[in-house]
């Protein structure tokens, strides 16, 4: 169980590097690409319901830390995917290639849409159109780092499980 | 206990987290522009976030008033220190003071002129109420021989009757062996004056001789250990002492009953 744990916190450091480093090297427009939610969705289809929404409400806080805004917008979004995912996952199995990539893509459309909407109502108007790039380069990277997430994640797990 | 139930509920669980980041965004847009959401959420919000800025605010000043209350007594336990070395200083420093004190009076002595002479310092003064000697240590590069003259800053004191390393044994005017040439300042009459245990006699002075009281005494340098001109004291009384000799009593200058440091003048040659 302990093992279990150290891979869900090196997931978590090299999720966290990612965003804190690579992600802002690589242009301005991918600011919308998310290592944390990445890691928010392999844990909801892979954790209890509890641990994958602790996970979410700590990763979405800590994403609006690194993208300096109001703290909250990516935490509730990310609370909210993470539950139904959780719910989703309790009801089917989702496994493979093409059913990760999808629901990554729309948890990423979900959670984007969610942050939208809570930044209406909190501070009014948002400027939507310098979000459309970012918005359809997001879409592309996430499920793709999603897919790599659940991979090593898998093959740790067997790896701890052969030990 | 309900509601810390429903927290193991994952429904229960991400609506508390909700919440919990909706109260942390309507107290950050507080601040900023208000939509008509917002303001909603900040009126249902509001008695939570007064309690919460609330809470905040006695938490900070609180907090800000344990640090300066700890800076404080920090600063203020370093001053008790310092103050504690510096009354140390100064209790260390006011004996050196008074020596400081005593020496430069020793330095301005007016009778000594372009004299050398040592320092040396009283330790204990002893004897018998009718013979007083004085024990005296000076440092090792002095030249103190016996038959030394010692004085003060009044006058003088005795001679050295005994040296031994850094200490000398010092025979005072006025202990009852010892005798000094003394010459009246004033008439030029001289005399020898012998200690009586607390004054000094003058003898040898016939009736003739002009001597009053008030007359002051200084030594006559003929008795090879005191040179001329040293104040030894002041006639306090003038009588006739028979045999055609006057009784001459003379109160000494020196300081007999608190010697401090003393003067050594080099033995006379």
């Amino acid at each position: 169980m302990i093992k279990h744990k150290v891979i869900q916190f090196l997931l978590f450091l090299a999720a966290v590097s990612i965003q804190m480093l690579l992600v802002p090297l690589i242009g301005e427009n991918f600011f919308l690409v998310n290592a944390l939610l990445c890691l928010s969705i392999i844990f909801s289809l892979k954790e209890t319901r509890i641990e994958s929404l602790v996970w979410s409400f700590f990763l979405g806080g800590l994403t609006d830390l690194l993208l300096f805004q109001h703290i909250g917008y990516y935490g509730i979004s990310f609370v909210i995917s993470s539950y139904i995912l959780g719910f989703l996952s309790q009801k089917m199995v989702i496994g493979g290639f093409f059913p990760i990539l999808l629901i990554a893509c729309l948890s990423f459309i979900l959670v984007v849409l969610i942050s939208i909407c809570l930044m209406v109502i909190f501070q009014g108007r948002v400027d939507v159109t310098i979000l459309i790039t970012p918005f359809f380069l997001g879409l592309l990277i996430t499920p793709v780092a999603t897919l790599a997430f659940e991979f090593i994640y898998k093959n740790a797990e067997k790896f701890v499980i052969r030990k | 206990m309900r509601t810390f139930l429903s927290l193991k509920k994952p429904e229960g669980l991400a609506i508390a987290f909700i919440i919990f980041y909706s109260i942390a965004l309507g107290f950050q847009v507080r601040e900023g522009n208000r939509t008509l959401f917002g303001k909603l959420t900040l009126a249902a919000l509001f008695p939570l976030l007064k309690v919460s800025e609330m809470s905040i605010k006695v938490f900070k000043e609180g907090f800000e008033a344990y640090l300066w209350q700890r800076d404080n007594a920090l600063k203020s336990e370093v001053l008790l220190k310092e103050n504690l070395v510096l009354k140390g200083e100064i209790n260390l420093l006011k004996p050196l003071k008074e020596e400081n004190i005593k020496l430069k009076s020793l330095l301005n002595v007016p009778f000594l002129e372009e004299k050398k002479f040592n320092v040396a310092r009283s330790l204990i003064s002893y004897g018998t109420p009718f013979t007083r000697s004085v024990l005296l240590s000076f440092d090792e590069g002095c030249l103190v021989e016996e038959k030394s003259a010692v004085l003060d800053q009044f006058g003088v004191v005795g001679r050295i009757e005994e040296v031994s390393g850094t200490k000398a044994r010092v025979l005072l005017l006025v202990d009852p062996s010892s005798s000094i040439g003394v010459t009246d300042l004033r008439s030029g009459v001289s005399g020898v004056a012998l200690g009586n245990g607390k004054n000094l006699f003058a003898k040898y002075i016939t009736n003739e001789a002009d001597v009053i009281e008030g007359d002051i005494f200084v030594t006559s340098g003929q008795d090879d250990v005191f040179p001329y001109g040293m104040p030894v004291g002041r006639a306090v009384s003038v009588s006739d002492g028979g045999d055609y000799m006057k009784k001459i009593i003379i109160a000494p200058f020196a300081a007999m009953e608190s010697l401090s440091y003393v003067l050594i003048l080099p033995k006379v040659e």
